[in-house]
């Protein structure tokens, strides 16, 4: 009987001092902000569905079997301003060999992206995106940010900021050997 | 002996209760343990347990008891600290401790008032699926999903047109998703605190969550009253106030600050804790055991004895 009360005693103890001991010492990880893009590199590309400039329903998954350089901008990025006659100048040098430039406007109505398009001379495919989840998805620090997806729809590198022209060629290049 | 013993198993059984408490992790607990150990191999050395035939079941049950503690201190000392991931939609989250990928799911003003599940992916084994609230195990971790207040964001233009929003200070620089990774101290009270950037208008929103707790208090914003709100204050680019740019806004309810349309959809996104514990197998086999150990000549001792024939008695 002594032994009974002495495990009950014990046991509403143990419970009391657990229950009670603050949960603060808890490790809470956001993330750390470590890699951005880059680290998702081997990784399967997510795809979200989006819609052309023409309302056109449409999604990164439909590209398979291509090589996407997709690149996250928006109207007001003046690094991604710039970036865009580069992309224009890839897509038009890569198309015959099975690269594809997608742009993929981050939370902009299709409105805003297709008067910046025209007014620039961007014929490359826009997509709108306007709940921003490629952005979410693909660790975007900041805009413009650029994927490189091969043919089986693996992204190959990620890279934060604006590409130079010879950047962009290095990186097609090898995503069409891989 | 068998009090030791059994105060150690529960000690350990609490770990399964308590999921995640970093008490576990600490040396008071680890001592506790041990002492139990000490105190139950002291008793059964008295009671001649280890020499003695007839006490084999108190040593078996012994036995069963020193492989839980073990079990149970070996998480509490070498398994990692307790860990909540918190992620944006649709990223995906590494757990390199337990080799799985961990999928945040998508979010969006509809879906974001709706418990949605984490799924976890391992090489070469199935897919679980973590509902809030539920608990899976994967080796000696316990996987939970966490829903967390968190808050879908959407802003518009004079003009009706969506615009960007970032989230500078945010790991997850292009969510829409505010995920609250901050508490501020405001008269007295600690709350959710979050911002996000317009880019577009060189505009910065700060945001405070208020539980229906809190706003049951509220005076001047009377239309609050009980329900969960935020309060969405308005800066410019370089963190200067904007005089009067300022509001309390219920989920899903518009709020016009300077010349942006701000509608913030609040509910719950879930983030996933990774507590260690003990293997659940041996755990279960060694408190059957012991209780077997202690349960078997309790049985045998009570069972009656055979009736004597009057024949018999000549």
């Amino acid at each position: 009987m002594r032994n009974v009360l002495f495990i009950a005693i014990a046991l509403i103890i143990v419970y009391a001092v657990v229950a009670l001991y603050p949960a603060a010492r808890q490790v809470t990880s956001d993330g750390g902000g470590g890699g951005g893009p880059s680290r998702l590199a081997g990784a399967p590309a997510m795809s979200f569905p989006a819609k052309r400039l023409d309302g056109t329903p449409d999604a990164l998954a439909n590209y398979r079997g291509k090589v996407v350089v997709l690149n996250l901008w928006a109207s007001w990025c003046p690094p991604c301003v710039q970036e865009m006659p580069d992309l224009e100048r890839l897509q038009r040098a890569y198309a015959s060999r099975g690269v594809v430039v997608i742009g993929v406007d981050q939370g902009e109505s299709a409105k805003t992206a297709q008067n910046f398009a025209r007014a620039r001379g961007v014929t490359f495919r826009i997509l709108i995106d306007e709940d921003q989840r490629y952005g979410g998805a693909y660790s975007a620090v900041g805009l413009p940010t650029t994927m490189i997806v091969d043919r089986s729809g693996h992204i190959v590198r990620g890279v934060d900021g604006a590409l130079t022209y010879a950047q962009m060629q290095s990186l097609v290049q090898t995503a069409l050997k891989s | 002996m068998a009090a030791s013993a059994a105060l150690g198993i529960a000690a350990v059984g609490a770990q399964f209760v308590f999921i995640g408490n970093s008490f576990f992790h600490t040396w008071q607990y680890a001592a506790m343990l041990a002492l139990c150990a000490v105190f139950a191999l002291r008793y059964a050395a008295r009671a001649n347990v280890f020499g003695d035939p007839h006490e084999r079941p108190a040593l078996v049950a012994l036995m069963g008891a020193f492989l839980v503690i073990a079990g149970g201190l070996t998480s509490g000392l070498l398994g990692a600290d307790t860990q909540t991931i918190v992620r944006s939609p649709g990223v995906v989250a590494p757990i390199p401790d337990i080799e799985a990928a961990a999928f945040f799911p998508i979010a969006d003003a509809d879906s974001i008032g709706r418990p949605t599940p984490i799924l976890i992916r391992r090489r070469g084994r199935p897919e679980l699926t973590l509902v809030p609230g539920q608990a899976r195990y994967i080796g000696a971790s316990i996987l939970t999903s966490v829903p967390r207040v968190a808050a879908y964001v959407e802003v518009h233009d004079d003009r009706g047109n969506h615009v960007t929003i970032t989230q500078p200070s945010n790991v997850s620089f292009l969510s829409p998703v505010m995920l609250f990774m901050r508490m501020e101290d405001i008269e007295g009270k600690r709350l959710p605190a979050d911002s996000f950037a317009v880019p577009a208008a060189h505009r910065i929103v700060r945001v405070l969550y208020f539980s229906p707790k809190q706003t049951a208090n509220f005076k001047s914003a009377a239309s609050v009253s009980g329900k969960e709100a935020l309060l969405l204050a308005m800066t410019d680019d370089r963190g200067a106030v904007m005089r009067g740019q300022i509001a309390v806004a219920l989920s899903g309810q518009e709020v016009k600050l300077d010349r942006l349309r701000i509608r913030a959809t609040i509910g719950r996104y879930p983030a996933l804790s990774i507590a260690s514990a003990p293997l659940p197998l041996p755990f279960t086999l060694g408190t059957l055991v012991f209780l077997g150990g202690l349960l078997v000549p309790l049985m045998i001792i009570r069972k009656p004895l055979p009736a004597v024939a009057p024949e018999a008695v000549k």
